[in-house]
């Protein structure tokens, strides 16, 4: 690739290429968008039984609810997902010595693992 | 760039010191997983725009709230389509950030010195996220209501100040008017003005350190 050895610059070479990417995303939202659009949703009712589901984006956090019962409802309410926060912002410091790296993968590896199953968990349910 | 901006430049003084910026050098190997962050600033864009449009239209109030959504959605011109696009870059913001943070993980670019970048990255993830959680409720229909009763009560199983807290979240002991018009200001006040600053301390820090080692 001859490019590939070609000298770049921010400005025309980057800024181009980061104009059509956005180009492609704001398309991308708009065809989205167009073929599945946001429903109406029901007036709130205190009567009607509702079985409350979040944004797919907390599925994961209400499937981890589940697991913690009465007392121990506020290790999957607060605890866990203060340990996910508190570890994902010390990811730097976590990898510094030896097997820093391996810990860090580690642990990003376990909060995406908890993310990704946790979200498909529910969603077989439904 | 024409005179009248020329005119702009001599006021503000922005285009010397921003040539350096421009005309730097990128480092070689770059590929367009490196776009995710631009990806992901896109989308934050896009919901600024849309939400700003949608702004015009909604009514926080417990009365008029989910009318105004009805109104948006049946009658207000492209109405529809803007509060479409308002919901579908929120899911693409979440996927582009989870799959940047990613990438700068595994690229590795959280090494020193480039650590507080990183814990701003996180803090504008966490943001996101509560601003998923806030404008869920705008809406205020049944799956908002409900849903936000459930997130909110989970405040509440925290020890000795949970129920404070609680209390604290929903503005009273229930989901109510106050909770809708205190998420409707998180969400288009706070949480919005937040992400503002810290993403710029987030691309000043790009600016300054470089994407791959120092410029």
């Amino acid at each position: 690739m001859k490019e590939a050895t070609v000298e770049k610059k921010f400005y025309p070479d980057y800024l181009v290429e980061i104009l059509a990417v956005a180009l492609v995303i704001g398309m991308a939202t708009l065809v989205l968008s167009m073929s599945y659009p946001k429903e109406l949703g029901r007036r709130i009712s205190f009567s009607a039984p509702f079985s409350p589901k979040p944004e797919w984006f907390f599925l994961w956090f209400f499937e981890i609810l589940k697991y913690f019962k009465g007392n121990f409802a506020f290790i999957g309410a607060v605890v866990l997902p203060a340990i996910f926060i508190v570890t994902l912002v010390m990811i730097p410091f976590i990898d510094s010595g030896g097997r820093g790296r391996i810990r860090a993968t580690v642990a990003i590896g376990l909060i995406y693992l908890c993310f990704i199953v946790f979200t498909i968990l529910p969603a077989l349910d439904y | 760039m024409g005179r009248a901006f020329d005119w702009l430049d001599k006021k503000f003084h922005i285009k010397a010191p921003h040539k350096r910026f421009l005309k730097r050098r990128l480092p070689e190997g770059l590929s367009y997983f490196y776009c995710l962050g631009g990806a992901a600033f896109t989308s934050y864009v896009i919901l600024f725009i849309t939400g700003l449009l949608l702004s015009q239209y909604y009514i926080p109030s417990e009365m008029e709230a989910f009318e105004s959504i009805v109104k948006i959605q049946r009658e207000v011109h492209l109405g529809w389509l803007i509060r479409g696009v308002h919901k579908w870059s929120a899911t693409l913001l979440i996927i582009f950030i989870l799959c940047h943070t990613l990438r700068v993980f595994i690229s590795r670019a959280y090494k020193s010195p480039k650590e507080l970048n990183w814990i701003v990255g996180c803090l504008t993830l966490v943001l996101v996220f509560a601003s998923g959680f806030t404008g869920y409720l705008l809406p205020w229909d049944q799956k908002a209501y409900w849903a936000t009763t459930v997130g909110t009560s989970m405040a509440a199983t925290m020890p000795v100040a949970g129920r404070h807290l609680m209390y604290l979240i929903r503005g009273g002991m229930d989901v109510s008017g106050a909770t809708l018009i205190r998420f409707y200001s998180f969400h288009v006040l706070w949480l919005p003005v937040t992400m503002a600053a810290l993403l710029w301390a987030h691309f000043h820090m790009i600016k300054r350190q470089g994407i791959k080692g120092g410029l």
